[in-house]
């Protein structure tokens, strides 16, 4: 079995594993408690699972393991005390969230989003999450959760400060 | 782990390759070895047991791979370029444009970061954007093999719904895109929004003279099992003044180049879409 060294939330973990294993599984199962990534849809199709994979939002239901070997993973629990996904959080949770099986993978994908693009129009909102599905809420909710986020972070000085990255 | 809920993928071998030669060899000694790239069609693949590999080889650290260069008379976008790489790409998007519009159509944000041109190229998926685009520019695919290296002209290299003439010891290694002076391009799809598959795509260049189109190419993706090169909307469109509705009228000739045995759907639907596509991306590339 391959080995790998996955730095995931900060944390570094060596391990041996199976070829096969997808990342979600991995992260799930050998790595995190429960709630860092959701259980997988298996189709690619929710986009619950998007994690950062050296700072750009990917499925880690279509990566192997193996594939993350010597890479930075960060799940939502890495976003915790992040400046934009903060605020992202809440507003998600403010205005879009009804299950919150999605909202793990939105909120890690609006910050790959915001700090790459952070004033975006409606429209790269919708593009922008395009991988994420929420299935019992509103997409119009959650761009609306997004702007709002994205407005605050204004507010606070992330846009004058320069705070982003440019991708 | 394995037996408990949920598609996992199917046992395999997985090899590092350090360079495309060693790729190439441990293809060569596997029954049913399969090159991972982005993994972005080839997971879906695996889980599905659609394919069933011995070997696994991940060209993920394969240096030579990676990255566009200025060739002169053309571009050469390495295999493991992603579409979003693509999509940013300064060389790509000053020399290219319409490779780096396609790349920004591809499925969402999370699958543009990790798909990648090479795989795009040879799962030869006709709901894929690159096809048809690396069609109407006249790209070469770059394959490597056992004997060594070659070049397929994309109008040669896609031969079927998801069949890609590569040998199965051979690897993409990337994609060859000539300069086009004086012509412009432009992709249309639908749905515009990349939130689903390409239902239909046409990917069309003009080169302007004197206020003229002075010669026209038009492809359409996912409208047959390859990407179709619609001549008479070619020709119908050469000498025609800058304005919108001849050139619309003459999109209207794809009729005569969507001739679907073996499509599915509706042929009307089909020829609509073509009909639409193909108008919508000229009057784009024309800017009329």
């Amino acid at each position: 079995m391959p080995d790998i060294g996955v730095t995931v939330d900060g944390v570094r973990h060596d391990d041996e594993v199976e070829a096969w294993l997808p990342l979600a599984r991995y992260l799930r199962e050998r790595v995190g408690g429960g709630g860092v990534v959701p259980p997988e849809c298996e189709t690619a199709e929710c986009g619950g699972c998007t994690v950062l994979v050296d700072g750009a939002a990917v499925k880690s239901c279509l990566m192997l393991a193996v594939q993350a070997d010597g890479c930075a993973v960060t799940t939502v629990e890495g976003l915790a005390d992040d400046l934009v996904a903060r605020p992202l959080a809440r507003a998600l949770r403010r205005h879009a969230q009804r299950c919150a099986r999605c909202l793990p993978g939105l909120v890690v994908a609006a910050t790959d989003l915001l700090r790459n693009r952070p004033d975006p129009s409606e429209q790269e909102i919708h593009e922008g999450l395009a991988g994420v599905r929420c299935r019992c809420g509103d997409d119009a909710d959650v761009v609306r959760a997004v702007r709002a986020a994205a407005d605050s972070l204004g507010v606070w000085g992330t846009r004058q400060t320069g705070v982003r990255e440019v991708g | 782990m394995r037996g408990d809920s949920g598609v996992l993928p199917p046992e395999f071998e997985y090899v590092r390759a350090r360079d495309v030669a060693e790729a190439v060899r441990v293809l060569a000694d596997s029954a049913e070895g399969r090159v991972l790239a982005g993994g972005q069609s080839l997971l879906p693949l695996l889980r599905s047991r659609r394919v069933l590999p011995d070997v696994l080889v991940d060209l993920g650290g394969v240096a030579e791979l990676h990255g566009v260069r200025d060739e002169g008379d053309a571009l050469w976008i390495g295999a493991l370029s992603t579409h979003h790489e693509v999509a940013c790409d300064p060389l790509v998007r000053a020399h290219a444009p319409l490779l780096a519009q396609a790349a920004a159509a591809v499925a969402d944000p999370a699958v543009r970061r990790r798909g990648t041109v090479g795989g795009a190229l040879a799962h030869a998926d006709p709901v894929f954007d690159l096809p048809a685009v690396a069609v109407a520019l006249g790209a070469e695919c770059r394959v490597a093999g056992p004997e060594g290296e070659r070049g397929v002209p994309a109008a040669r290299f896609f031969v079927g719904a998801g069949a890609a003439a590569i040998g199965p010891n051979e690897v993409v290694t990337g994609l060859r895109v000539p300069r086009w002076p004086g012509w412009s391009f432009h992709y249309e799809r639908f749905p515009s929004d990349g939130r689903s598959w390409a239902v239909a795509g046409a990917a069309a260049g003009v080169r302007l003279v004197d206020g003229h189109i002075a010669a026209a190419r038009v492809v359409l993706g996912n409208l047959g099992p390859t990407p179709l090169r619609a001549s008479a909307v070619e020709a119908a469109c050469a000498g025609l003044p800058l304005r919108a509705a001849p050139v619309r009228a003459a999109a209207r000739a794809v009729d005569a180049d969507v001739v679907p045995p073996d499509a599915v759907g509706d042929q009307d639907r089909q020829r609509g879409l073509a009909r639409v596509l193909a108008g919508r991306a000229l009057i784009a590339a024309a800017e009329v």
